[in-house]
């Protein structure tokens, strides 16, 4: 199937408009899809699983946080201070959204 | 405009940071030496006082149960990692199977009476070693060969007087419990992939 047919074009066209813009960062990405799996993680743990730096994961979560696709609660461990980030509603139906646009765009790639 | 290439590779970015936070850890050290602990002494009681077993089977299981609730808690606050649908599954896992397993023994000796009395404590632990193997599948390769071992154990305890039999296999399951944390951690040590 060549890559300039009409119908591919289209749904590809439909895919890139579903993509959510506030997504299309691989550490918002990747930070919104862990805590789709988890019920919170910390800063911390974040940072050592995207392999971020703490200044761009701080900007990046809150990006997500003013999007209001995640929820931050602060709270001191062992004195000191952590930040507990989970998944919001809105932020799972942008995630899914934002997938099944990816997984359209990929299809319609597929040479 | 969207680059494909792109996208492919911010999503095998992402594809390995779930990986990692799935990886499963081990549970902290502590739960097993708490289980460990309650097979040593329960196993011990059975060998020279099966009363006292029952009682401490019972009211340590519920003990043992809290404990591993409130280390386990502990642990995710400090890894900075909840995830209530894991320790839903552990507890379905081993509360569940334990049961089941209890039933089992009481379900079949109602029906075969050879297994009743001392039997019936026999049965209970070749079902719990099938527990300890299944949760070596899913989270502690150490478990993969204790399952076994407390398996055996559990059948060949019965060649043996219960003072000495039921002790030496409490030796066996506690020492594989504990030696394992105290060796250095191995990292993706969970489960057999």
């Amino acid at each position: 199937m060549s890559r300039t047919d009409p119908n591919i074009e289209a749904k590809a066209s439909a895919a890139l408009d579903q993509l959510d813009p506030v997504l299309q960062h691989r550490s918002r990405l990747g930070a919104l899809a862990l805590l789709s799996s988890s019920d919170a993680i910390t800063f911390s743990r974040l940072k050592t699983l995207l392999n971020e730096t703490d200044g761009n994961l701080g900007a990046q979560l809150r990006k997500l946080e003013e999007a209001q696709y995640l929820s931050v609660r602060k709270e001191f461990i062992d004195r000191k201070p952590t930040s507990w980030y989970a998944i919001t509603p809105a932020g799972r139906v942008a995630l899914r959204g934002h997938l099944k646009a990816i997984e359209s765009l990929l299809k319609a790639a597929k040479p | 405009m969207t680059d494909v290439s792109q996208m492919r590779e911010d999503l095998s970015y992402v594809r390995q940071a779930v990986a990692r936070g799935r990886r499963p850890d081990r549970p902290p050290a502590a739960i097993y030496w708490v289980w460990g602990a309650y097979v040593l002494i329960g196993y011990t009681l059975i060998g020279f006082r099966p009363v006292a077993s029952n009682w401490f089977f019972a009211i340590g299981g519920m003990v043992g149960g809290i404990a591993s609730w409130y280390l386990g808690r502990r642990y995710a606050r400090r890894s900075g990692h909840y995830d209530l649908a894991e320790v839903r599954r552990m507890y379905i896992h081993w509360l569940g199977g334990i049961l089941l397993a209890v039933a089992g023994s009481i379900a079949l000796a109602s029906v075969i009476p050879e297994l009743r009395g001392l039997h019936s404590g026999q049965v209970v632990v070749v079902m719990i070693g099938l527990v300890y193997f299944l949760a070596g599948a899913h989270w502690d390769r150490n478990l993969l060969w204790l399952g076994p071992v407390l398996m055996a154990g559990g059948v060949a305890v019965g060649q043996f007087p219960p003072k000495y039999g039921w002790p030496a296999l409490g030796v066996v399951i506690f020492l594989g419990l504990v030696v394992p944390t105290l060796l250095p951690a191995r990292q993706a040590d969970g489960a057999a992939e």
